[in-house]
């Protein structure tokens, strides 16, 4: 074979090969898509049904425990009682309707990914002396849905464990949209974890494990480095070709753009 | 008290509600449950079988809303008088109501307080609107209403749908889309499509129920 026939057959090869990944990773991207979409279908259907059922006749049942409590003499011990926990009942169910009504907002309209954290931080610092910023970089990018879902999913959970766990001055989140990767970045300067506990954790918390599967199902890159005394920063990268919605419906376009 | 109990029909698909309501109201000598409806169509059968002096409907139903349960039932019987009951307290909803005749407009979780006063009131030929809900009422009562054109452009934005793919679905031209577009963001003071789908949201214009 001469020189250049083995050039062409490599050239060819070669080509096929990039032909074949990039197949593969319109497949992964396409079958993500189609379970994201079933799962968020489930969702929605699920905060339906709760808030059409439970919420409905949980309603229900504080007006018949009242009542009851209403039907004793007034000072007796067991209406106080009773009443107090019909108010604790109410309080409930107006915080579970509340969640329903976040959780369908959500996954309905997805704002800019750094403004949802923004909001997200301004909630949790409510009433601390942590103070919390977010930032975005580079362009904006529309997000596919499951990775703008999975994605805050994740950061959400790393800004409430800074929020609650690591006692900090002040928490970061940082949102690069870069057109290599879809990159979040939480930091802290709380307390950190120390290496031997790390270590010895194997099974980690439950916050924790659900990150690494959320972050798996991305086929995202998920690092967690923190140490005692360095605060922790928790990074997560999207490759290109799974973050990003090369042709978003126009509803969904970022607003901030 | 010598005069005959108001007589009430409840409308509601949720049994455990309907008993809690039941339960309630047990504490008030002068009202009396006299029936209990599931369904819009039950109601309405129901209504000219009792002729009560009060019907407490829930604003969904399965058969379709409790809105327009409100409005045939009106329509047949010009002197009923109907409360709606709802877990949401977006204005345009209770709008709705309203225009439908009915007389009272209360919030699911706060019978426990209001339900009897109310009852009274709507039956003494007041009208009974919670005081949240008269806010948002009054909110907005200057503002320009949507079309129902914009309104299903709205709810398609909502949906997550393109100008092309609205322009599809409704037979209509992308330009004319965009304008309905742009004329929801004013009428509804939006900034941008996202914050448009927000505020229809949270006023009850599309259902978020």
């Amino acid at each position: 074979m001469s020189f250049t026939g083995a050039m062409s057959a490599c050239a060819m090869a070669l080509g096929l090969f990039g032909f074949l990944a990039w197949l593969r990773v319109r497949q992964v991207s396409s079958m993500l898509k189609e379970r994201h979409e079933a799962r968020l279908a489930e969702r929605d259907r699920i905060a339906r049904d709760l808030h059409d059922t439970l919420l409905q006749s949980t309603e229900g049942l504080i007006l018949k425990v009242y009542t009851a409590a209403r039907r004793l003499p007034l000072g007796d011990p067991v209406r106080e009682y009773l009443t107090r926990s019909v108010d604790q009942a109410e309080e409930l169910a107006l915080e579970g309707r509340q969640k329903l009504l976040g959780l369908r907002q959500h996954t309905q309209l997805r704002p800019e990914l750094s403004q949802a954290l923004a909001a997200l931080g301004l909630e949790l610092s409510a009433d601390t002396a942590t103070t919390f910023t977010a930032v975005k970089k580079g362009r904006v990018r529309p997000l596919t849905p499951a990775t703008w879902d999975e994605v805050f999913s994740i950061a959400r959970e790393a800004i409430n464990n800074a929020f609650k766990h690591a006692a900090a001055e002040h928490i970061e989140a940082v949102v690069t949209y870069a057109s290599s990767a879809l990159t979040v970045r939480i930091c802290d300067d709380g307390r950190g974890v120390p290496k031997e506990a790390w270590v010895g954790r194997k099974t980690d918390h439950i916050g924790l494990c659900v990150m690494r599967e959320r972050a798996d199902e991305l086929h995202a890159e998920l690092l967690i480095d923190t140490d005692a005394g360095r605060g922790t920063t928790v990074s997560l990268t999207v490759r290109t070709s799974i973050a990003y919605w090369r042709r978003a419906p126009a509803a969904l376009l970022p607003s901030d753009s | 008290m010598t005069s005959k109990p108001i007589s009430v029909l409840t409308v509601d698909d949720h049994p455990v509600f309907r008993e809690g309501v039941a339960a309630v109201l047990s504490l008030e000598p002068d009202i009396r449950i006299v029936a209990e409806a599931q369904t819009a169509a039950e109601a309405l059968s129901l209504f000219r079988q009792h002729r009560p002096d009060v019907v407490l409907m829930d604003i969904k139903l399965p058969d379709g809303s409790g809105i327009e349960a409100t409005a045939r039932i009106c329509q047949e019987f010009p002197g009923a008088k109907v409360i709606m009951l709802t877990t949401f307290k977006g204005d345009v909803q209770a709008l709705g109501a309203l225009k439908a005749g009915a007389w009272g407009f209360l919030l699911k979780n706060t019978v426990r307080r209001d339900l009897a006063e109310s009852v009274r009131m709507v039956h003494r030929g007041q009208q009974r609107i919670l005081e949240e809900v008269a806010l948002e009422l009054a909110m907005h009562a200057a503002d320009e209403v949507l079309s129902m054109r914009e309104m299903e452009v709205l709810r398609s934005v909502g949906l997550g749908q393109s100008n092309k793919g609205i322009a599809r679905m409704l037979g209509i031209t992308e330009e004319t889309v965009k304008t309905h577009v742009a004329s929801v963001l004013m009428k509804l003071k939006a900034n941008d499509r996202t914050h448009a789908v927000l505020i229809g949201m949270k006023r009850g214009i599309l259902d978020l129920q």
